[in-house]
């Protein structure tokens, strides 16, 4: 039996067994299920790159026409199977993203951004357990991408496990800072970072200067200057809050986040 | 031996040893069959398609007939093609004996004949007269029905200079210029007219019905009581600069900073909350301002501006201070706030397990209650998208959702599974309204849900008490001179022996909808007489023993100085 399918099976075995309580695992058991190989992302051909331009682009429904026929044709190629998860991903349709990137999983259990990409749809699915171990297996296969170490450390924070979110986020922010072009994700690190801070050891100052490096690295990291805002102005330092205050308002008017509300 | 297998045998051996007392077994039971409540409510149609018909109607639990237990106001809505004339809203009196839930019909005999579009509801005694009256929010003038006593209303709108004919969703009172008769904050929604029906907007790509956004948002109205049977608009008045349009949908007024004055904190859909404090000395006249954004309350921690359908309040982290608990729309998290010492307001909800897994629930009406007897307050959330094509495929949540108990365990707050039997808990519905009340007179508060075009279902709370607490409820009553809101909304109780507990009996929050002006209270069983403190809506601090009972009532009078 592969290594994989053993891992498997023991995860799935360790759920029945036991107190029948609803008791999430501990997080040893998950790391159990952690492989260890390093495995390298297949390259995409030619056509499934310009799909994969065409949903970073926005072109979403364009981009699932000729992967649909990429897949008549591969029915089983994973690469094409992810790519589809991705363009309903890329559209917040989490529920149908799940579904191909399992198929995706399914036909290659071993491609690393599938898995990657399986943690997120399953996060804003509100599944934490299962984000999570989608991003060990991640992480599993791909131990150098910071931001399923994101992830993992806002599950932690989300099950209020303080100490392991700090090491996720300091291992998201040490992977990611020499990499050129990943600032904004050092950036996510360093604020979500600086949570924990705050919570755990009640510094607040130490906070803020976590935040003024993640508004320093990522400027449109709105959420970041909300944050800046609130605790300056906690700190009684009223026109630092200010300047943050208004730097919110024009990062959160140059980035226009859908509000999430119909439209 | 491998690290998995010695796990598992660690946790096998764990069960072997039963706890010292098993928690009760929480149990909500639906009893709407023989309870005497067989009605449907109306609020448009099914599918829903034109926002005007999705919030449905509110609930009041309320002394309609001053017998001492919580009759029940439903209020109830039209059509579309009939906006201005439905079935109408009903009165239902307790007739409850311990151990059976009983209503009876009386909407024929109070006097209430009320078939406009009904939304919401607050009780509170606005005269003054001992007897509480009841506000009515409504798509349209809404109504304030003056109780006459014997179980009659008349209808005192106009008379009380309160007509507006804004849709209004919300209402709460409270006696927010400290004069000692109650004021009337009414939140309205935003424009709609069901002849000129909006373009339908999009949401997650699928065609959905309009609004909020792109509708014209309403401004709320602050009435200040007169002490004559009449209010006055406090914008109008110069207490308020402004209230500015906002898509509103729910209210609580309590002293939220802590200045010993009654501020008004505002639920607004999609759109940053209010929080009007007083900005004026001691002394002054009456002068509110708005510190939403400053407090941390506009918003949750990211700065994002969430749907607030139903609001909580509760001492979470038992420090003495109220702090807030909001549901929210599917695709976001529902939000707990904390008040800190400095006044500021600080999203924890990932601290007390509230968010992540709040994200495939569309939550209204929320409410703290002491489900399990054991002291802490757990939550109850009920559920229900807006939108009839909602699917996991189309919109990644269901239509039809069921109600949460969350078990408060240590800081986090852990979903209740439903058994197999449950009557309620698990079933999905398209819940919107609830109001808490001890219906049964047996020291707990049961609950009445009404669901969207729905039934209205009377739940009641037979989880056992435990051995090791006694749960009682308790009601306030405030006859000194001059104090008309005899009920004491906004005033706070909290134990002294042992020191913690701390309740709020306030107007406003689950959704729509008023809850039975009580608190439910458990404390350890062995406590005879019981000392607690309430610090009363103008501040006042009063210390009383009490003798623990099912039902309590603290008067102002029997007090002493702390």
């Amino acid at each position: 039996m592969p290594r994989i399918c053993v891992i498997l099976l023991m995860s799935s075995i360790l759920g029945p067994i036991g107190c029948q309580q609803d008791a999430e695992p501990s997080p040893e058991v998950r790391e159990i299920s952690t492989p260890v190989e390093v495995v390298e992302t297949p390259p995409l051909d030619e056509s499934l790159t310009n799909y994969f331009r065409l949903i970073e682009s926005g072109a979403t429904g364009p981009a699932r026409v000729r992967i649909r026929q990429w897949l008549d044709e591969f029915p089983t190629d994973s690469r094409g199977l992810f790519l589809m998860g991705l363009s309903h991903h890329q559209d917040k349709h989490y529920a149908r993203a799940v579904s191909w990137l399992k198929e995706a999983i399914a036909a290659k259990p071993v491609y690393p951004p599938a898995w990657h990409f399986l943690g997120w749809t399953q996060y804003y699915l509100g599944q934490p357990d299962e984000a999570r171990a989608a991003f060990l297996w991640h992480i599993g296969l791909d131990p150098e991408e910071g931001d399923s170490h994101f992830a993992l450390g806002l599950l932690d924070l989300d099950e209020w496990r303080l100490n392991d979110a700090e090491s996720r986020f300091r291992t998201a922010m040490s992977l990611q800072e020499s990499i050129p072009g990943r600032a904004k994700g050092v950036s996510k690190a360093a604020a979500r970072l600086s949570e924990v801070i705050e919570y755990r050891d009640q510094d607040v100052d130490r906070a803020i200067e976590l935040l003024k490096q993640s508004v320093r690295l990522y400027p449109d990291h709105y959420e970041a200057w909300y944050r800046l805002w609130q605790l300056l102005d906690r700190q009684h330092q009223f026109e630092d809050a200010e300047r943050a205050r208004l730097a919110f308002v024009a990062a959160r008017d140059r980035v226009r986040p859908g509000s999430g509300f119909p439209e | 031996m491998k690290k998995w297998l010695v796990m598992i045998l660690v946790g096998l051996s764990s069960c072997a040893e039963p706890p010292p007392e098993a928690p009760p077994r929480v149990s909500f039971v639906d009893v709407t069959g023989n309870s005497g409540i067989q009605f449907t409510s109306t609020s448009g149609q099914l599918p829903s398609s034109e926002i005007l018909e999705v919030n449905g109607g509110g609930l009041a639990l309320f002394d309609a007939d001053n017998d001492g237990d919580p009759d029940l106001f439903v209020a109830n809505g039209a059509t579309l093609q009939s906006p201005r004339s439905g079935s109408g809203s009903r009165l239902y009196r307790n007739d409850s004996q311990p151990g059976r839930i009983q209503f009876t019909d009386v909407t024929e005999s109070s006097g209430i004949r009320l078939y406009r579009w009904a939304m919401g509801a607050a009780a509170g005694d606005y005269d003054g007269d001992g007897l509480i009256d009841l506000h009515v929010t409504c798509w349209g003038p809404n109504a304030l029905l003056r109780n006459l006593g014997n179980g009659q209303f008349e209808e005192v709108t106009v008379t009380a200079g309160i007509d507006d004919d804004a849709w209004s969703t919300s209402s709460a009172f409270g006696d927010v210029d400290g004069d000692g008769d109650l004021d009337l904050y009414v939140v309205n929604y935003l424009e709609f007219d069901p002849a000129n029906l909006p373009r339908p907007a999009s949401y997650k790509g699928q065609r959905v019905m309009a609004g909020p956004h792109g509708l014209t948002a309403q401004a709320d109205r602050l009435w200040i009581n007169q002490g004559d049977g009449t209010f006055r608009d406090a914008v109008e008045s110069g207490h308020l600069e402004s209230i500015e349009p906002a898509y509103g949908l729910n209210a609580i007024i309590l002293d939220f900073d802590g200045d010993g004055r009654q501020d008004v904190l505002v639920g607004n859909d999609s759109m940053a909350n209010d929080l009007y404090v007083h900005a004026e000395a001691p002394g002054e006249v009456l002068r509110l301002r708005n510190d939403g954004r400053t407090s941390g309350l506009a918003a949750n921690m990211d700065g994002a501006e969430q749907a607030t359908m139903g609001m909580a309040i509760c001492d979470v982290d038992a420090d003495g201070r109220p702090d807030l608990f909001t549901t929210n729309f599917s695709a976001d998290t529902n939000t707990l706030h904390r008040s800190a010492p400095s006044g500021q307001w600080l999203d924890r909800t990932r601290q007390y397990g509230l968010g992540l897994r709040s994200r495939p629930w569309l939550g209204w009406t929320t409410a703290f209650l002491d489900v399990d007897h054991d002291g802490d307050e757990d939550l109850i959330i009920l559920n229900g998208h807006v939108y009839p094509n909602a699917t996991p495929d189309t919109m990644d949540a269901e239509y039809e959702q069921p109600p949460q108990v969350l078990i408060r365990e240590g800081d986090r707050f852990n979903p209740l599974k439903p058994h197999q039997a449950d009557t309620w808990l698990g079933i999905p519905r398209r819940d919107r309204a609830g109001a808490l009340g001890d219906l049964d007179g047996d020291g707990d508060f049961d609950l009445v849900t009404a669901e969207l075009n729905g039934p209205i279902r009377v739940i009641e709370n037979r989880t056992g008490h435990s051995r090791q607490y006694r749960s009682m409820v308790i009601h306030l009553r405030d006859d000194r001179f001059g104090v008309s809101n005899r009920t004491a909304l906004g005033s706070r109780i909290r134990s002294l022996d042992p020191p913690g507990p701390v309740r709020w009996l306030h107007s406003g929050g689950p959704f729509q909808s008023a809850s039975d002006a009580a608190v439910h209270l458990s404390i350890p069983v062995d406590i005879q007489s019981w000392p607690v403190e309430v610090t009363w809506p103008d501040g006042d601090v009063t210390q009383h023993v009490i003798t623990p009972a099912p039902r309590i009532t603290i008067e102002h009078g029997t007090g002493t100085a702390p």
